[in-house]
């Protein structure tokens, strides 16, 4: 189909997901939001710790939380790289309450040896996976 | 002659080293075939972060309009001191799988004629290197035979703050390649500062037209890390794969010697019996002689 182009998620780990049959994924860049759809002028772009949406052929949609890394779109084939990467359905809503509670906690108490750049990234992290199971309506 | 007790023990402990020694080729075993699944699934990732920074940097003049201070990894210096990150086992009983990638590392070390700091990973390198006296910058342990991304992302972080902070002005890579169980050869390259990879001929053209969001210098400054990152994992995964190999090898050979020896030994056990049965036959035959020639 004319509309619709590959992507692909690659984590050093594995190859977290393959698809032929996607018409739209939206995500934001460091610099802002973004949306690619087919046949995209090549672009490179660094990715923001939050919700990456998948739109594919069929309506369905999908959402994968994505902590940082790359977008390349190139040849109507756009590959994310991402360090750490889940597939929406993967997300477990409890331990992102908890993890979220638990940054917020170490944040708000200020100790001095605090890394509040990492106890960011971590709240970040959890916001944004429970914003998945928002979006998914997930339980 | 040791008495065929003292052999049938010696036997016993012969075998049940043996036993161990299967064990722990089996386990290795298994390890290595996962360790050479995850080598596999880790490739795609790093070719193709590869190839996203040979295209953030296809344009010559985005390297030479870097602003050094932003970009510590890509920075060249003049090269005063060198750093070694050597990475090893952190258990023995891999044959020569650590003696071998040591050996590789001083013998580049001893070539170098500048100063010398190293980062271990691995119980092994930690231990050898601050026996012989090296300046050892850091060492990271617990993970050489199943690395994990996280681990790779510290040894990185450790790696650029020093180099940032000017404890050497290159890094050196000391691992070991997996070829097959049975061979492995240590390998070593230049890590720091981060050469961009360069361009395959005939897509130099076509990509002159990336649209970068942001800017190609805030993307090399994520980008420049992450590399560094994926170029320490794969050696990690590749040394690990090296390491299970060579043990798997090693132990192999071990519980086949420990079966040759039971063998032997059984042999020997068996003439000393049988000796011991001789002798007392004698003496009982001998016995009933001498009372019959007294009668």
């Amino acid at each position: 189909m004319a509309t619709a182009f590959a992507f692909e998620i690659v984590t050093p780990d594995k190859m977290l997901f393959t698809s032929e049959e996607v018409t739209y994924v939206g995500f934001r860049a460091l610099s802002g939001n973004m949306g690619i759809k087919a046949h995209h002028v090549p672009a490179i772009a660094s990715l923001d710790i939050a919700p990456l949406k998948c739109e594919f052929t069929d309506g369905t949609v999908k959402y994968f939380a994505v902590c940082g890394g790359f977008l390349e779109m190139q040849d109507n084939k756009c590959t994310v790289l991402a360090t750490v990467a889940e597939p929406g359905e993967d997300i477990d809503r409890a331990r992102a309450n908890a993890a979220k509670e638990r940054a917020e906690a170490r944040l708000a108490a200020k100790s001095e040896n605090l890394d509040v750049e990492r106890a960011e990234m971590a709240l970040k992290r959890a916001i944004t996976r429970l914003r998945i199971c928002e979006l998914t309506g997930k339980k | 002659m040791a008495t065929a007790r003292e052999i049938h023990r010696h036997m016993k402990g012969v075998g049940n080293i043996g036993k161990i020694t299967k064990a722990m080729k089996m386990v290795a075993a298994a390890r290595l075939r996962r360790a050479q699944e995850r080598a596999a699934a880790s490739r795609p990732y790093a070719l193709k972060i590869k190839e996203v920074l040979s295209n953030v940097v296809s344009d010559p003049s985005v390297l030479s309009g870097l602003n050094p201070k932003k970009h510590p990894l890509l920075q060249k210096r003049a090269v005063k001191k060198v750093g070694y990150l050597v990475v090893c086992s952190d258990k023995g009983l891999a044959g020569a799988y650590s003696s071998n990638a040591l050996k590789k590392a001083v013998a580049e070390i001893s070539e170098c004629e500048d100063d010398v700091v190293i980062i271990a990973s691995g119980r092994k390198a930690r231990d050898f290197f601050i026996r012989r006296g090296y300046k050892v910058l850091s060492y990271h342990i617990g993970f050489s035979d199943r690395p994990a991304y996280t681990n790779a992302a510290d040894i990185a972080a450790d790696a650029a703050a020093h180099f940032a902070d000017e404890h050497f002005d290159e890094l050196h890579i000391v691992y070991t390649i997996f070829k097959t169980a049975l061979s492995q050869t240590p390998a070593s390259e230049i890590i720091l500062p981060v050469e961009p990879p360069a361009k395959e001929e005939g897509k130099a053209k076509a990509k002159a037209s990336f649209i970068f969001e942001p800017e190609e210098d805030e993307i090399l400054e994520e980008l420049a890390p992450k590399y560094l990152e994926t170029v320490i994992y794969a050696a990690l995964v590749q040394s690990a794969a090296s390491e299970l190999g060579s043990r798997m090898t090693a132990m192999s050979s071990a519980t086949d010697n420990a079966g040759k020896l039971v063998q032997n030994l059984q042999l020997s056990y068996n003439k000393a019996r049988q000796a011991g049965i001789t002798r007392e036959l004698n003496e009982i035959v001998g016995g009933v002689e001498a009372l019959k020639q007294s009668q």
